[in-house]
């Protein structure tokens, strides 16, 4: 005689039908709902935390004809990409500062906001010397 | 229709909101007769809120956004009930604590 297994293999094997299944646990209500940022406060929210690194000397949001005011990030459902113009502090390294930026940025707009970041296109458009 | 009043009161009194907005176009309010409630529409399974939120200085310290849209739907669970909230944040202002 066989000793009696404590799960029947066939019954892990089965496949369930979903009325077997246990229904899905009911969300707190704080969780219920969906949460959407504007393009708007993810471009103020990246510009303002670029400014956070002492190498930068001034933002602004990229992009579009003069008179209109592009946004500098766009979000498409749960994520986000940035685009910024930076001014930066003349003896610079460029190329590990705009990393740096870069990776400052997403970090820190993800935190905020919520959002994963998809990209951020750092563009240096003028250097400038410190006293 | 005296929901929609309550839970935009709600809302502006929570503390990460700054304030109400409609949303873009401004397409987020209820009508009311002789009112128009800005940033609040309620539907029977789902209630849409637009807001300006705030950020305190300094940044590092300031609340995520998920985190004040969870507060803000805890915070109005007994005037929603089981509609879901969907909380968008239209602008941000930034202020000193």
């Amino acid at each position: 005689m066989t000793t009696p297994s404590t799960a029947d293999p066939r019954a892990a094997a089965r496949p369930q039908v979903p009325v077997q299944r246990p229904a899905p646990a009911r969300l707190p209500e704080e969780r219920r709902g969906r949460t959407e940022v504007s393009d708007r406060v993810a471009a103020k929210i990246a510009c303002r935390v670029a400014r956070e690194l002492p190498e930068v000397l001034d933002v602004g949001e990229r992009g579009g004809l003069p008179w209109t005011r592009s946004p500098g990030a766009e979000v498409r459902d749960d994520h986000v990409t940035i685009a910024l113009d930076v001014v930066v502090a003349y003896p610079a390294p460029l190329r590990s500062t705009t990393g740096r930026i870069r990776r400052h940025v997403a970090a820190r707009v993800g935190e905020l906001t919520g959002l994963r970041v998809r990209r951020v296109d750092v563009a240096v458009t003028d250097l400038r010397v410190t006293p | 229709m005296t929901d929609a009043r309550k839970i935009a009161d709600r809302a502006r009194s929570c503390p990460g909101v700054a304030g109400l907005s409609g949303g873009p176009f401004g397409v987020v309010a209820t009508y009311l007769p002789g009112e128009r409630i800005t940033g609040v529409s309620v539907t029977d399974d789902e209630v849409d809120i637009a807001i300006v939120a705030r950020l305190t200085e300094p940044l590092l310290e300031a609340e995520p956004f998920p985190e004040t849209a969870d507060r803000l739907r805890q915070a109005m669970a007994d005037l929603t009930g089981d509609r879901r909230v969907n909380v968008r944040i239209h602008d941000v202002v930034e202020e000193p604590r």
